[in-house]
């Protein structure tokens, strides 16, 4: 694997351009909040990068551009080769990106075969589907139960998802994004607010996921950072101050100073 | 289809076939306004407890493709279905306009947007006079003529059936289209539009779809009312009908299909039933209003529906 | 040429009436973030006990006093004990105080009848004035007069004093707010109380022209709910300005085509929704 060092933010190679994920440039303001300012990132066929930062260095907010929910004041996102800045959310996803929310974004109402249902028919044909009912869809209906009994929520099925706990409902999450197999998974903050043994569990989830799938994690956990990745880059006030392998970032003063503290 | 279901269903059609043989022409009367608020709140329902659009402004559609309806009937087209067809036809037109227009907005302002809108079509039928006879209304509208078919339909027993038909119809067709992979999405939609785009749904068309599959439902009750009444007025596109079925959903429990139907049904009978020994049956409408939300925002057909499945599984 | 310069006064002043009630709307979702329907009804309810007033004392001053007084007393009633239980609940809002639209209706038709009913202009100010060679109503410039005074209140009210800047605090973080010493119940419901006033002023100042009748309510609703989809809810500013530009156009659709009016309000508000649905001024939902 070509090693893509680079501690300043630079532009972005050539060769990179039709890899999974390119964040050309991309700077955000809200008013004269300036959220992020030039960040250019780009990673690999199924590399695992970790994005970490105090709170506030504009991560989720770089999760929000990517996927579309806001849009960059300059700057490029390009996917799989595409230039996504005007590409509506829903079309992002089609292109095989999934990602999971800070603040657990389920259907609240729905029971989770029925959120599973809808993580999976989102880029099927009879999504579109009016007279015929659901239930009759069979082999949509034994894909959801394969993929809730492998994650152990079968017997949860028709539980409103409210009424999960956190626990549950985080797990639920990335599961939903699982489900669509994703070629580009953007996680965010998976185990924050998760019991140690519910870590564990997450953390062997995405462990497990194929070699094929790129991802980028937001993750304030360092344990769960370097179980999890090969490669982190470091956000600070919305700018990219480092990158580089776990070993490297481990070692790096300038990290350490502001987010590690003295501790490893 | 969970057989309790299907048998509460089933005993539930045979009722509304074999009731008539037993009631008064007046009660057969009352049960085809029941039919008709029937379909409009289920109509509403899609729209709102499905698709999460609260409107304020259904009657748009109901009273749009009961005046052409009417409109025609009145004035030399004696022919039920091309009546009815031009009826649906310009209220889709109401509802592809106005869709586009409103669902730009969420929450309090899609109802003020809705409200607002329905509200300007009242002022037409209100004013324009050459058409609509303002305030007097389109009057004398004749049963349908269905041409090919012999049906006495100025027997009110008669026009009940014809009623009923299209009820059925249209609870099954509204029935397919809450259970189908579309209702599924929609509800999704409803309880998070930005969940469901990242998933890869195009929130918005799944809206547009719904209000106007709400429109035309809404329609279907406007012209089964304006043949009912042999006359339609601008009370029917009043802000006080859209608040009229507004309840009934609420009331009945929306985003379950029957609680409007429980909801129409309880209104209807309570109107009648009121206006026999008062004449204050709008302040009863507000209080109800003000005591159903204080009180029963879920509306009554959800614990209804608990407690019975609780009694019979016990 | 008379002709459009009255009508253009007729306009404005129709505006400005639209203004206290687009305003009182405004004020209270701006600042409190609370969605009342009933603000049509507060108008007509405004006219009917003015009128009342009137008919006892033939005072005009009194009768806006007693009609602000009445009303503000029934706005401060509405939200101290029902509205309360809402807060947060928009939709909740929509819908009950639309219930109390139907209250206030059917009440009343039982005291004041179905019948049209008009208030004497004050003798002050009848007949016309003449500025620069044309005549105007000279009520009609009464009213632009005091909707201006209005809108200027409000906006010091918003902008400059420690009240504006305390309802504010209490909306935007109510615990904080009563932990200064903020007496935050009293200030909301203030609040709450000059809107449903302002409304009263708007009834009574139309009396002489508009005057009260059944479905005066919706009538006023509607425009007001136009001048907020065109103007912004939660904005003065756009109150004012569509407030105008709602009673510019009314006026001048009723006066050109009668049985078409709504249509020249229905033309704005259709392409503010289809370009800017927020409002010209307004703030996200």
């Amino acid at each position: 694997m070509v090693n893509f060092v680079s501690p300043k933010p630079g532009k972005v190679d050539d060769k990179a351009k039709f890899g999974p994920l390119v964040i050309n440039n991309v700077s955000k303001a809200f008013g004269c909040l300036q959220a992020l300012e030039g960040i250019s990132l780009s990673l690999m066929h199924g590399e695992r990068r970790a994005l970490i930062g105090p709170n506030g260095a504009g991560k989720t907010t770089l999760f929000h551009i990517v996927s579309g929910i806001l849009a960059p004041s300059s700057g490029k996102i390009l996917i799989f080769g595409h230039d996504v800045s005007r590409l509506p959310i829903h079309k992002r996803a089609a292109l095989g990106v999934a990602r999971t929310f800070q603040i657990t974004n389920l259907l609240p109402t729905l029971s989770v075969l029925e959120n599973i249902l809808l993580s999976l028919q989102a880029h099927e044909p009879y999504r579109f589907v009016i007279h015929r009912p659901i239930a009759s869809f069979g082999p949509l209906f034994l894909r959801a139960r394969e993929i809730l009994e492998t994650w152990g929520l079968w017997d949860w099925r028709d539980t409103e998802v409210r009424s999960l706990s956190y626990g549950e409902q985080r797990e639920l999450e990335i599961v939903m994004a699982l489900a669509q197999r994703p070629k580009l998974l953007l996680l965010d903050e998976p185990t924050s607010g998760l019991s140690p043994s519910e870590t564990v569990r997450v953390t062997k989830m995405v462990q497990n996921l194929p070699g094929d799938v790129t991802m980028l994690l937001i993750e304030h956990d360092m344990d769960v950072v370097f179980d999890l990745v090969d490669r982190i880059s470091v956000l600070h006030l919305g700018r990219l101050v480092a990158e580089g392998s776990t070993e490297e970032i481990r070692q790096d003063r300038t990290v350490q100073q502001i987010y590690l503290g003295s501790r490893v | 289809m969970k057989p309790l279901k299907a048998a509460t269903t089933l005993v539930f059609f045979v009722l509304l076939a074999i009731l008539p043989i037993f009631l008064s022409s007046y009660y057969v009367g009352l049960m085809i306004l029941m039919l008709i608020f029937g379909i409009f709140a289920m109509s509403l329902d899609i729209l709102m407890g499905y698709g999460g659009l609260p409107s304020l402004g259904h009657a748009a559609c109901f009273g749009v493709a009961a005046y052409t309806s009417g409109f025609l009937a009145l004035n030399g087209v004696h022919n039920f279905w091309l009546e009815a067809t031009a009826g649906l036809i310009l209220s889709l037109v109401v509802g592809v306009i106005f869709g586009f227009l409103v669902l730009r907005t969420r929450g309090v302002y899609f109802l003020m947007i809705t409200l607002a809108l329905s509200q300007v079509l009242w002022g037409i039928a209100f004013k324009w006079t050459s058409v609509t006879h303002g305030d007097d209304g389109l009057s004398g509208i004749p049963r349908p003529d269905l041409v090919v078919i012999q049906l006495d339909l100025s027997n009110t027993t008669v026009y009940y059936y014809f009623a009923l038909f299209f009820f059925i119809i249209a609870m099954v067709a509204m029935w397919l289209v809450v259970q189908s992979p579309f209702g599924l999405t929609l509800k999704g939609v409803r309880d998070s539009e930005t969940r469901m785009r990242t998933l890869g749904y195009n929130a918005w068309i799944y809206k547009y779809v719904a209000f106007l599959i709400a429109g035309f439902f809404a329609s279907v009750a406007g012209i089964l009312s304006v043949y009912y009444h042999g006359y339609v007025g601008p009370g029917d596109l009043h802000i006080i009908t859209s608040a009229k079925v507004l309840l009934m959903v609420i009331l009945g429990g929306a985003g379950t299909l029957i609680g409007p139907i429980v909801g129409a049904f309880g209104i209807v009978l309570f109107e009648n039933f009121i206006s026999g020994y008062t004449e204050r049956w709008l302040l009863l409408l507000g209080l109800i209003y003000v005591l159903v939300i204080i009180f029963a925002p879920r509306g009554i057909y959800p614990p209804i529906k608990e407690r019975i499945y609780k009694w019979l599984t016990s | 040429m008379n002709f459009w310069f009255v009508q253009t006064i007729n306009g404005i002043s129709y505006g400005m009436l639209l203004f206290l009630l687009a305003a009182g709307l405004s004020l209270v979702f701006g600042l409190m973030n609370i969605i009342n329907l009933a603000h049509g009804s507060y108008y007509m309810l405004g006219t009917y006990i003015g009128i009342t007033v009137y008919r006892y004392s033939k005072n005009f001053v009194l009768a806006v006093v007693g009609a602000a007084i009445a009303l503000a007393i029934l706005g401060v009633l509405m939200q101290r004990f029902i509205l309360r239980r809402l807060y947060g609940n928009h939709l909740g809002q929509v819908l009950l105080t639309f219930g109390f639209v139907f209250i206030i209706a059917d009440i009343s038709l039982l005291v004041w009848g179905g019948y049209a009913q008009n208030m004497p202009t004050p003798s002050l100010f009848r007949g016309a004035t003449t500025i620069g060679g044309i005549t105007f109503p000279t009520y009609r410039l009464l009213v632009i007069g005091v909707g201006l005074l209005v809108a200027l209140f409000l906006w010091w009210f918003q902008k400059g004093t420690k009240i504006g800047v305390a309802v504010r605090a209490a909306v935007d973080d109510e615990e904080m707010s009563q932990a200064i010493g903020l007496n935050v119940p009293l200030t909301t419901t203030a609040v709450f109380g000059i809107s449903t006033a302002l409304a009263a002023l708007g009834g009574v100042m139309g009396g002489p022209f508009i005057g009260a009748y059944p479905g005066v309510d919706v009538e006023a609703l509607l425009l007001a709910l136009v001048v907020v989809i065109i103007g912004g809810l939660g904005s003065l500013r756009g109150a004012f300005v569509g407030s105008i530009l709602v009673g510019l156009l009314d006026n001048f659709g009723k006066a050109l085509f009668p049985e078409l009016s709504l249509f020249t309000i229905f033309a704005p508000m259709a392409i503010i929704l289809a370009i800017r649905p927020n409002g010209l001024f307004g703030r996200a939902l």
